[in-house]
């Protein structure tokens, strides 16, 4: 069993941690700014989930994707618990990409409210922490 | 000389880059090259008023030493499209400036990928800031006992206890000791100031119990060989680096054993993709060597060029150049946009340019005549440096057969 229960709870929680990145005084004019439109497979429960400087959409859309990211529910998870690093979770083929690694690189330093705000999400749907 | 562009979709940008980058490459990186290479003593490429400062420095001011580095950490970011078109014009100016800025990004590049506050704080932003050549780096991996056998991640004895490597690291306290040698072969390991360093953890997983360090190579502890005495390349310096009872702090170590086999294989990609484009840049600057004495030397009563004969010769190499260019873009583009990476794209683009090279260069060598074995002539040059390039980077036999592994794991699964 996973930690989302299922899709609809993923996209709930998922959706309002982006959504409020989009939102942040700071990191949100420079996501708009970046222009990039990030698309998440996520498996287990599955799952797509796009980030484009207009804002959060779920599920099939028709917009071209300048990276593509695929990895588990699970590990999204742990990745904005700060319990797997980007790198690790390449090398382990946790996480693979498609598009160039400069584009994923330009959104790293915008997700610090990300961090902060998922640990307060995983309180407020009760989701485990560990 | 400016070759015909087949990829009509370049941007302006794109053609400017070309135009900037080979511009400083045939004004000032190729003249240092030949400067250095006549040097007799390699000791001297690096003496306080060599040439080697000056252009390095002029590159650093220009920023080419970010290339790698994304704009957000103040490096110029670029595509791996327009980091080909880079390297490839870096290389004609001089394979071994090419190399020796590459391993220069190695330690920042791998820091900014990790993107952990201490690693940018320490590494990446004196790395971007620098434009006095006071932050060198250099890719420690090669070593006395192991050269490209600690490439080659995914083949059976990378797992074999009994092969370790001769640089071994062990936790103590927060952070880690060092101890062991990286060989002569270490590209800047002469004078650079920090390490991407490729070490051993846990001798019991044989080279897979690796791990990955960015270091400074001012600790105590740390010591260096005297520059390589060599046949090519002689503008890039080399030399070993010792360690003796070297402490890092515990931040420096980015990979232990449980990720190092797949940092590896990614490095490689990175690597392999990187000497495909020097050895297209190099390839096509000994076929434009022969192209241009061809038109110029009478032989027989007629231009060489009249010869059909040599003809045919100019063709070929002008074939292999072209063919050079498309797999070594395609593999660039494709490894350094998809993770995992498929290394043995990379693989094929460091083996097909490097021979490809070469064999431009003997030919070129061969249209010369006695002028080609004169130091008179550049393509001389040309031909020692694309014979090292067949054994560095790992040697092309153990790449193929690393390859040749991942083709047989991946193709058509």
């Amino acid at each position: 069993m996973g930690v989302f229960k299922n899709t609809a709870q993923m996209y709930e929680v998922l959706g309002e941690l982006w959504t409020g990145l989009l939102e942040h005084p700071e990191s949100g004019p420079k996501m708009k700014q970046a222009g990039l439109t990030v698309k998440y497979n996520l498996t287990d429960p599955d799952g797509t989930l796009w980030i484009t400087p207009d804002g959060v959409k779920t599920g099939d859309q028709n917009f071209k994707a300048d990276v593509e990211m695929n990895l588990a529910a699970d590990i999204a998870h742990k990745f904005w618990l700060k319990q797997i690093t980007l790198p690790a979770a390449m090398a382990k083929r946790l996480i693979t990409s498609k598009g160039s690694m400069d584009k994923v690189m330009k959104l790293l330093p915008l997700l610090g409210p990300n961090y902060e705000n998922y640990p307060k999400l995983c309180a407020k749907y009760g989701l485990p922490k560990e | 000389m400016e070759y015909l562009e087949l990829d009509m979709n370049l941007t302006d940008e794109q053609i400017a880059l070309k135009k900037a980058v080979h511009k400083f490459a045939k004004e000032v990186i190729r003249p240092a090259a030949i400067q250095l290479d006549a040097l007799a003593d390699p000791g001297d490429v690096l003496k306080k008023e060599s040439i080697y400062w000056d252009v390095m420095g002029q590159m650093k001011k220009l920023g080419y030493h970010t290339v790698f580095i994304p704009e957000h950490f103040g490096g110029m970011g670029l595509s791996p499209l327009e980091l080909h078109i880079f390297w490839e014009e870096i290389a004609w100016g001089s394979a071994g400036f090419a190399v020796s800025l590459g391993v220069d990004t190695f330690p920042s590049f791998f820091a900014s990928l990790i993107g952990e506050d201490a690693l940018i704080k320490n590494i990446v932003e004196p790395f971007v800031n620098d434009t006095g050549c006071n932050f060198i780096g250099c890719w420690a991996i090669t070593e006395p006992d192991h050269g490209s056998d600690m490439l080659v991640a995914g083949t059976p004895y990378f797992h074999d206890p009994k092969i370790t490597g001769n640089v071994r690291a062990r936790r103590e306290g927060d952070g880690w000791v060092i101890n062991g040698q990286k060989s002569a072969w270490v590209s800047n390991g002469t004078h650079a100031t920090h390490a991407l360093l490729f070490l051993n953890i846990d001798q019991s997983m044989g080279m897979a119990g690796g791990g990955i360090a960015i270091i400074p190579l001012d600790l105590p502890g740390i010591s260096r060989g005297k520059p390589l005495n060599k046949l090519g390349q002689r503008e890039l310096p080399q030399g070993e680096i010792i360690f003796d009872n070297v402490r890092i702090p515990g931040w420096c170590m980015v990979a232990e054993p449980d990720t190092y086999e797949a940092m590896l294989d990614m490095t490689l990609a990175t690597a392999n993709a990187c000497m495909g484009a020097f050895f297209t840049g190099v390839a096509r600057a000994a076929f434009e060597e022969a192209l241009t004495y061809s038109r110029e030397r009478v032989q027989g009563g007629k231009l060489l060029c009249e010869h059909q004969l040599v003809q045919k010769k100019l063709f070929e190499m002008f074939m292999k150049v072209e063919t050079c260019r498309a797999i070594s873009r395609k593999a660039m583009v494709y490894n350094l946009s998809n993770t995992p990476p498929r290394t043995e794209y990379s693989i094929a683009s460091k083996v097909y340019c490097t021979q490809a090279a070469f064999e431009v260069a003997h030919e070129a060598v061969q249209l010369f005549g006695g002028y080609g074995v004169s130091k008179e002539y550049h393509i001389e040059k040309l031909f020692r440096d694309t014979r090292s390039a067949l054994i560095e980077d790992g040697s092309n036999d153990v790449l193929g057969l690393a390859a040749a592994e991942a083709i047989l794991r991946n193709y058509g699964a």
